[in-house]
């Protein structure tokens, strides 16, 4: 009996209090090898059947506009991994009710002039007129990452102030001097369309007059790109055949925007081609499905371009493991959906 | 005798004893994640200690913000300016950074981050000095120690009155009477005296201990003894059952 009662202790015990054991880091995610070809479409192969899945809830946001914000505050995100010889590849899927990618288009007024749709908040971000965006962190060298995730290199504005100089902006991204943190930033109107990542990166400027960006800057490029389609307040460019719900304007179909034009009533607000050199590392498709994105990334599992060494993590030690940190935009500019701690990627 | 009472009263009574044991067991949780942060399942003596009788913000930085503090070093660095005695003087170089990278985001009174705590900001030396007294504040423990012992006591003198009808050996009876009102009490004080002595952090969780020890137990011996004879200790022990 006694053995019997210390039995049934010790298990209703376990089992109460097992959720407070929070593992650090947040989350592990294993990679696992494969020999069969991966084709980056969005679309899941057999192979990644046997790809363990890391499921990671996003409820954090860093700000509210204060001209609304109709986006997703929670969310749940899933992540499964594989190699081969030379690639890493990623699947990642998480809930977003609505495909957005509707980004500051220009429309056709009534009186024949063109109006670029825009609904910027207070900090000149907007949360209507945009587009959805995936990102993931990974850390390079930049120590605090590996304990708080994406938080650490997160600062946000103080009374309109960031490191004591006047910044619209509700926060910025930079770190500790001398460090890096690669950032893999999926654009479903910017760079989804060439199936590509923008690969960026967050260095230690805490100058403006740098980089507006402060330490947020994209990865050196030989070409390639995405850039406004605005010309003295009309569209600079349009498309031949242009349809109705053009997302964009490809570089390489691109003809002058002639605004005598009488067939169109629409044109994307974006002109982009494939980034060639470091920025283009990344290939990625997303495709948005039952009110799900479907994501799949493939990128060398060593990079060589440009100041790789700097503004890329090398996956080339399959022993260690290597701290990441993933967040969803729904729509929106800046406000995303994050997940506080660390997640790590090791090797099996 | 509570088994002589009729199957719905001891129905009731059975669900007022599992409710107050996974109730103790959810406390116990709260507890934990409230000192360790959620780091590890059992906190450390000095952990607890540090919670009740430690410097508010270091207690903080080691305990339930741990997973917002980056570096180890930057809670000895605080814990060494608050102990020099705050000076004003060495807040930017000593202490503003580490409150800027770990802190302010959800810190600071215009902060809208899904975590924030405008209610406590930590951007300036006047709002940092603030937490660095030792032991809890004093508002949170006015609160917190009047609730505890309003509500606690009457669940131990509900939990006492149905154990006084169990027929466990009488000795029993007092000592767990006795320790769970002992715990209360020595728990409730621990976190006054403990912002003067700091050594009677220490013996908090001992007294806490005490207290959801007797109450655990009261629970389990009235709800067995509501359905079967509680074994080694029954008076009745080797009476067959009636």
């Amino acid at each position: 009996m006694r053995k019997a009662l210390t039995l049934i202790t010790a298990v209703a015990t376990s089992a109460i209090l097992a959720p407070s054991l929070q593992a650090k880091p947040l989350g592990i995610l294993e990679n696992v090898t494969t020999n069969d070809a991966i084709t980056v479409d969005g679309i899941a192969e057999s192979s990644w059947d046997s790809a363990p899945e890391l499921s990671v809830i996003l409820d954090q946001t860093p700000y509210k506009p204060n001209n609304g914000y109709e986006g997703i505050t929670k969310t749940t995100i899933t992540v499964r991994s594989m190699r081969d010889d030379n690639n890493a590849y990623f699947f990642l899927q998480w809930d977003d009710p609505t495909e957005s990618l509707n980004r500051f288009p220009w429309m056709k007024q009534a009186d024949g002039s063109w109006k670029q749709l825009a609904n910027k908040d207070s900090t000149g971000h907007d949360n209507t007129y945009y587009e959805d965006k995936m990102s993931i962190l990974w850390n390079i060298d930049f120590k605090p990452f590996n304990k708080k995730g994406c938080g650490a290199a997160c600062h946000m504005a103080k009374g309109g102030k960031q490191k004591g100089k006047v910044d619209k902006a509700p926060g910025r991204k930079y770190t500790k001097p001398g460090t890096t943190v690669d950032m893999w930033h999926w654009k479903g109107v910017r760079t989804n369309p060439n199936t590509q990542i923008d690969d960026q990166y967050i260095d230690d400027n805490i100058d403006p007059k740098k980089n507006k960006g402060w330490g947020r800057h994209g990865d050196a490029k030989q070409g390639g790109g995405y850039k406004n389609n605005v010309d003295n307040g009309q569209p600079k460019f349009t498309q031949a055949d242009l349809a109705s719900d053009a997302t964009v304007i490809f570089d390489s179909q691109k003809i002058p925007f002639n605004a005598s034009t009488d067939e169109i009533k629409r044109i994307p607000g974006i002109v982009t081609s494939a980034f060639s050199g470091s920025r283009g590392d990344i290939t990625a498709k997303g495709i948005w499905k039952d009110g799900k994105w479907n994501l799949e990334i493939s990128r060398p599992l060593v990079t060589s371009g440009m100041k790789a060494d700097v503004q890329d993590v090398q996956f080339n030690d399959l022993k260690k493991s290597y701290a990441f940190g993933l967040s969803i935009f729904d729509n929106s500019q800046i406000n995303h959906v994050y997940h506080n701690g660390v997640l790590n990627m090791v090797f099996k | 005798m509570i088994k002589a009472l009729n199957p719905a009263a001891r129905i009731a009574i059975s669900g007022f004893c599992l409710s107050v044991l996974m109730g103790l067991a959810y406390a116990m949780l709260a507890i934990t994640m409230s000192v360790t942060g959620g780091e590890t399942l059992i906190p450390s003596l000095e952990k607890v200690q540090q919670k009740y009788a430690g410097i508010m913000i270091v207690s903080a930085m080691k305990g339930s913000m741990y997973e917002h503090v980056s570096d180890d070093d930057s809670i000895d660095a605080v814990k060494e300016w608050v102990e020099a005695g705050a000076p004003e003087a060495n807040y930017e170089s000593q202490v503003a950074e580490i409150m800027d990278d770990d802190c302010t985001n959800c810190h600071s009174v215009d902060s809208t981050m899904t975590e924030a705590m405008p209610s406590m900001p930590l951007t300036t030396y006047k709002e940092v000095i603030q937490v660095t007294t030792r032991g809890q504040p004093w508002s949170k423990i006015a609160v917190q120690t009047h609730t505890h012992l309003f509500a606690i006591s009457l669940l131990v003198v509900t939990l006492g009155f149905a154990l006084s009808f169990t027929q466990i050996f009488s000795w029993i009876k007092y000592l767990l009477i006795c320790c769970a009102f002992v715990g209360l009490w020595g728990d409730a004080l621990s976190w006054t005296l403990a912002k003067y002595f700091s050594f009677v952090g220490y013996l908090i969780p001992f007294t806490g201990g005490m207290l959801t020890g007797a109450m655990a137990a009261m629970a389990a011996i009235i709800l067995l003894d509501c359905w079967v004879k509680v074994p080694f200790i029954n008076e009745h022990a080797n009476k067959p059952n009636t």
